[in-house]
């Protein structure tokens, strides 16, 4: 038997959340949370995270942002607080997408079979946010540092999640020296 | 008859790895490294197929994967093309195209229907009450191989890739190109359609050894990939560039395009010029050099260029007999001369190739008058192989689709690249550069230019034509003969007279011959066809190849195998946060709009028809759920969001009151209706709302788009797979729900049409009063994590009530009862508001609304269709939605839905008809599939009043 070819799928826990709006970084600031300063790009949620941090704001545009938080989240809650009580110009909304991180030295070749951006050649210090479509559906890409080389994490919309994961599953089972 | 040849410098196969195999029932040994095509060569089988049209003895022609003839079934796999295909152990290999084998083959006597076959044949016959009986026919003798739908699937998955230059074609300038882009720090990625690399350098001014050190220099260099047995199959829009490899398909997209890809060796036509034997000079090289194989025991080699005296040289000294050089030039041209032992001829015209009892070459005759004052003779020289080399044709194919521009050089007699788009370069032969070292160089200049351009430098890069060119190829090398059989193309058995009938008929453009002729349009596309088509078209027209364009170069090259472009074979599916709990009541499933729905639910016992009579039952006596977390779902938030729904929508929504819904109809801006739904103010400043299933992703692409242009200020958010959302409908809907909630459901304080938040089961909840499918009706969205959840809790709790599960064949009868119009179903792109019955959703006194101008114009035209109900009699014919209603002769409308209703015990149903029928009481007459004439009665909608 050959040796398995080193790539992974995993699922990702933590609470999801989206904020939107003309008043949106201002709105994120107040509540403590970090604001990437350019579109595209992601950030620490909390400053002092490092770039291995579970806890990740990314920011989709000028005015929209997407947070992801581990454990308790509290910055999650507060943004929920938001969304009850109001911020003119901020409208916090839900945000139930389904959560992967692939990984393994071989994640490119993975990737090179569902999606048409070169996501390996990302510069990871740039803090890279790419969204783009994945064998048909829309998905937030994050490249991300780890002690095992770069991840990837993935996000899609909910009702997608079992295709897209199952997918990914096979293309990963199917690579040359896996055990079939 | 070919031979295999003592080892041969450089050859590719492995001599120490014997394979086995089958070819038409009988056992063939060859080598590790052949392909299919030179095992059998070797084994001096001259015939490898048959033609497609004529069922013509062929056998190898390029060598170089152009032979259409060269097509194999191989172990159930139909058009394996056998001069690339490498030789597996145990293969069990037949010709296709054949009726009883390739030996007795009894479509050969088609050649003799032959004068009945002109060209145009398929378009002089394919019409009027011939066509059913000429399809029939030639659908039985037409194809190439044998699909076997019961082949087990075969996984062939699509990559991309990037690199900062592409280069094609590994020859010796691919090579050189590829090496100095790299040195120039770019990323390149090499390809070849051959095994490996070198192309034709080994028998075209290079020695073995220098072709290996090119190619070690390349493998060992970290910046290059190099994929062999890959060919660039089309070039795209902004350098996208489709690669075929044996078992994926990569799609590659480079900053620079290096083509390398050469020329293509280009037949003479003469009479019989198709006998298996008679063999491109090139291919020889090709058998010679990669697989050691002689192309003949007794060769005559057809020539007018040098290349052809190379050959002669090459073959004698692996000891190949070459009975003559027979030069269709005059003596005058430089590089015709003698070769010591080898008759050579010049001023040689060729007349016949002459078949032998197997079919193949046996003798070659011409006429030949190497001295002017000497009168023409006619000769025959014994042989078994005719080796052609005549000239060349660029493989310009892949630079034309990159949108290179060409033009006809007269020196070298060859079409050049004129015009080269940003990012795009042509080196080597296919720039007229016919010279090793010169090849070589052309080849370094190009990579230097790829790699600057993808650094994002400026394209300084400008190829200089060589002082020196020589003219490599024949200006005419087309002999016509009394008698035919002169082929110019090969796939598609076209000979001259073919072309010449043509032009007659008035189809003498490039373009248009092609099309008439199908020059061109077999397996090689045109590759060995269309330059000399278009000397013949020239030669008819009195023009030349400088002002006779070439004919359009599409995707693709090479013909693609299905399996690359079926790929992985993604199917998009959506499902639910219940999907589970619906699998675990029996869903019978149904693709709606991309999602997995269930169309009805399996019970024990019960038929289809039965269960949905059941569902939708349930719904009027007591409570049913649906799953419609499918509808689109969208938020919008901001001070302006009334303001943008009222511009959006027909209807008025910025006077919606917060905690209420409204019906919502959406246009586009030629009053069509395009969508709806229910919209729902949440707060002052916050709207939520529903789309159809099919719809939720273009509407909120519209609304994005509406608002980039009115730049209001509001922010949209596409909630549709975020939320899940049920139909809780019935007469005990609210007790029900009642149950699970601290909301107050009682029609005073929750009335239809209104819009709460709260907690269903503890989960946060926006819970709409809906009417589409019963009078008293709760849609409950929640987020998708709790979909599931609820989903149980409401069949749980539903239990005392006699709840069930209903699906969208259930919801599509009990709406129609409700006489409620789906819009895509009753509706199409031609109906505006006021035709579907839904002009009490407009608010023509607003200042604006996408579609308003336009609705003021049908509006004061009147509607040309009416959406009404009909019911039918008992015992009627069966009836399906889009069978037409029928008045006074004429098409009067279609069904657009019918069911029968258990609720009414009749057939119940909506039309689009003509206005005049739309009053109740009109009778109808429905056409119904069968051709019978069935009787309906127009009534009244909602079919179902309170329920």
């Amino acid at each position: 038997m050959n040796a398995p070819r080193d790539a992974w799928l995993d699922d990702a826990g933590g609470r999801r959340f989206g904020v939107k709006g003309p008043h949106a970084s201002a709105a994120l600031a107040q509540l403590g949370l970090a604001v990437p300063e350019q579109p595209n790009s992601w950030a620490p949620l909390y400053s002092g995270e490092g770039e291995q941090s579970l806890n990740v704001i990314g920011r989709l545009g000028s005015t929209e942002f997407f947070i992801e938080e581990a454990g308790d989240a509290p910055g999650i809650s507060r943004l929920e607080k938001l969304a009850a009580q109001g911020f003119a110009g901020a409208y916090a909304y839900l945000r139930e997408d389904s959560a992967l991180v692939l990984g393994g030295a071989a994640a490119g070749e993975v990737l090179a079979q569902v999606c048409n951006v070169d996501l390996p050649a990302l510069d990871l210090a740039a803090r890279p946010v790419v969204m783009t479509l994945m064998i048909g559906v829309g998905v937030l890409v994050l490249p991300q540092p780890s002690p095992h080389g770069t991840i990837y994490r993935i996000w899609c919309d909910p009702s997608f999640g079992t295709y897209l994961r199952h997918e990914l599953e096979e293309i990963i089972t199917r690579m040359p020296g896996r055990n079939q | 008859m070919m031979y295999r040849l003592p080892p041969v410098p450089g050859e590719w196969i492995d001599r120490s790895r014997q394979l086995e195999f089958e070819y038409e029932g009988r056992p063939y040994t060859g080598f590790a490294g052949d392909t299919m095509t030179s095992a059998l060569a070797a084994a001096g089988e001259m015939t490898l197929g048959r033609s497609f049209k004529y069922h013509r003895p062929r056998g190898i022609f390029s060598f170089a994967n152009h032979d259409a003839n060269n097509l194999f079934q191989v172990d159930g796999v139909p058009n394996v093309r056998g001069d690339v295909a490498p030789l597996a152990a145990g293969a069990r290999i037949t010709a296709v195209n054949t009726f009883g084998g390739l030996a007795r083959d009894r479509g050969r006597f088609l050649e003799w229907l032959a004068p009945f076959l002109p060209v145009g044949f398929y378009y002089k016959a394919f019409h009027g009450r011939h066509f059913p009986r000429w399809e029939r026919r030639i659908r039985a003798i037409s194809g190439l191989g044998t699909v076997h739908a019961a082949l087990p699937r075969e996984y062939t998955p699509k990559r991309y890739a990037f690199c900062d230059v592409l280069v094609v074609g590994a020859g010796a300038t691919g090579l050189a190109a590829a090496l100095s882009a790299a040195d120039g720090g770019a990323r390149v990625m090499l390809v070849d359609e051959n095994a490996r690399a070198g192309g034709s350098a080994a028998w075209s001014g290079a020695t073995t050894a220098e072709v290996a050190a090119l190619g070690e220099r390349v493998a060992r260099n970290p910046r290059i990939e190099v994929l062999l047995s890959t060919y660039a199959a089309g070039c795209y829009a902004d350098r996208w560039v489709a690669l075929v490899e044996p078992h994926r398909m990569t799609k590659v997209r480079a900053r620079a395009i290096v083509f390398a890809t050469g020329v293509i060796e280009q037949p003479a036509v003469f009479r019989n010029n198709d006998l298996p034997g008679v063999m491109l000079g090139s291919a020889a090289q090709r058998l010679l050099h990669r697989c050691a194989i002689a192309p003949g025991r007794r060769v005559v080699i057809l020539t007018a260029n040098r290349e052809g005296y190379e050959l002669a040289r090459q073959l004698r000294a692996h000891e190949v007999h070459v009975a003559a050089v027979l030069d269709l030039r005059s003596g005058s041209v430089g590089d015709a001369h003698e070769i010591p032992g080898v008759r050579c001829e010049t001023r040689v015209v060729p007349e016949e190739a002459i078949a032998g009892r197997d079919g193949a070459v046996r003798a070659l005759r011409f006429r030949c008058a190497s001295d002017a004052s000497v009168a023409q003779r006619t000769e025959r020289i014994e042989c078994d192989a005719v080796l052609m080399s005549v000239g060349f044709a660029p493989a310009i194919q892949l630079l034309m689709q990159a949108g290179a521009a060409s033009a006809y050089d007269t020196a070298l007699q060859q079409h050049l690249p004129a015009t080269l788009p940003p990012g795009i370069f042509a080196a080597g032969r296919l720039n007229g550069v016919y010279e090793f070292a010169a090849r070589r160089q052309d080849g370094r200049d190009a990579g230097v230019a790829a790699a600057a351009c993808a650094r994002g430098e400026r394209d300084v890069y400008r190829h200089e034509k060589p002082e020196h060119m020589r003219q490599v190829s024949h200006l005419y090398p087309v002999f016509e003969h009394a008698r035919g059989r002169n082929f110019i193309d090969l796939d598609e058995d076209i000979q001259v007279k073919d072309l010449r009938d043509a032009a007659q008929e008035g189809f003498d453009s490039p373009e248009l011959m092609k099309r008439y002729s199908t020059l061109g349009m077999g397996p090689s596309q045109g590759k060995l066809s269309n330059l000399n088509g278009a000397r013949v078209l020239t030669r008819v027209r009195g023009t030349s190849l400088t002002d006779t364009p070439l004919t359009t170069q599409r995707p693709f090259y090479h013909p693609v195998p299905l399996k690359h472009l079926a790929g992985a074979g993604f199917h998009v599916t959506r499902r639910s946060a219940a999907h589970a709990c619906h699998e675990a009541l029996g869903a019978s499933w149904m693709n709606v709009g991309g999602w997995q729905r269930p169309e009805f639910y399996s019970f024990a016992g019960l038929g289809r028809a039965e269960c949905i009579a059941a569902e939708a039952r349930a719904v009027r006596t007591g409570a049913g759920l649906i799953d419609v977390s499918t509808l689109g779902k969208i938020e919008i938030h901001g001070p302006d969001a009334g303001r943008f729904l009222d511009r959006v929508y027909a209807g008025s929504f910025a006077d919606l009151r917060a905690g209420s819904t409204r019906y919502g109809l959406l246009l586009d801006e030629g009053g069509i209706v395009r969508d709806d739904g229910v919209i729902a103010r949440l707060g002052e400043a916050s709207y939520y709302f529903t789309t159809t299933t099919g719809g939720a992703a273009g509407v909120y692409r519209e609304l994005l788009l509406w608002n980039a242009r009115w730049r209001m200020d509001c922010a949209f958010v596409n909630a549709t797979g975020h939320r899940a959302a049920f139909n809780l409908a019935g007469p005990a809907s609210r007790e029900l729900l009642q149950s699970l909630t601290g909301i107050d459901l009682s029609e005073a304080a929750f009335p239809f049409q209104g819009a709460r938040s709260g907690e269903v089961a503890g989960i946060p909840a926006r819970i709409l009063r809906a009417g589409f499918v019963a009078a008293l009706g709760f849609e409950i969205h929640v987020p998708f994590g709790s979909g599931a959840h609820l989903w149980n809790v409401l069949m749980n709790a539903g239990e005392r009530f006699g709840i069930r599960a209903f699906g969208v064949e259930a919801q599509r009868l009990l709406r129609l009862e409700k006489g409620h119009a789906i819009i895509g179903q009753d509706t199409d792109n031609l109906t505006n508001p006021f035709e579907a019955r839904l002009g009490w959703a407009v608010r023509m006194g607003k200042p604006f609304f996408v579609g308003q101008r336009s609705l003021r114009i049908h509006e004061s035209r009147g509607p040309r269709q009416t959406l009404v109900g009909f019911e039918l009699p008992a015992d009627h014919a069966p009836v399906f939605e889009a069978n037409l209603l029928i008045d006074g002769g004429d098409i009067a409308g279609r069904v657009t839905s019918i069911a029968r209703s258990p609720t009414l015990g009749r057939t119940i149903g909506l039309a689009m008809a003509a206005p005049r029928l739309a009053a109740p009481g009109t009778e109808l007459a429905i056409r119904a599939s069968d051709g019978r004439m069935v009787p309906a009665r127009v009534v009244k909608t909602p079919f179902v009043e309170a329920a």
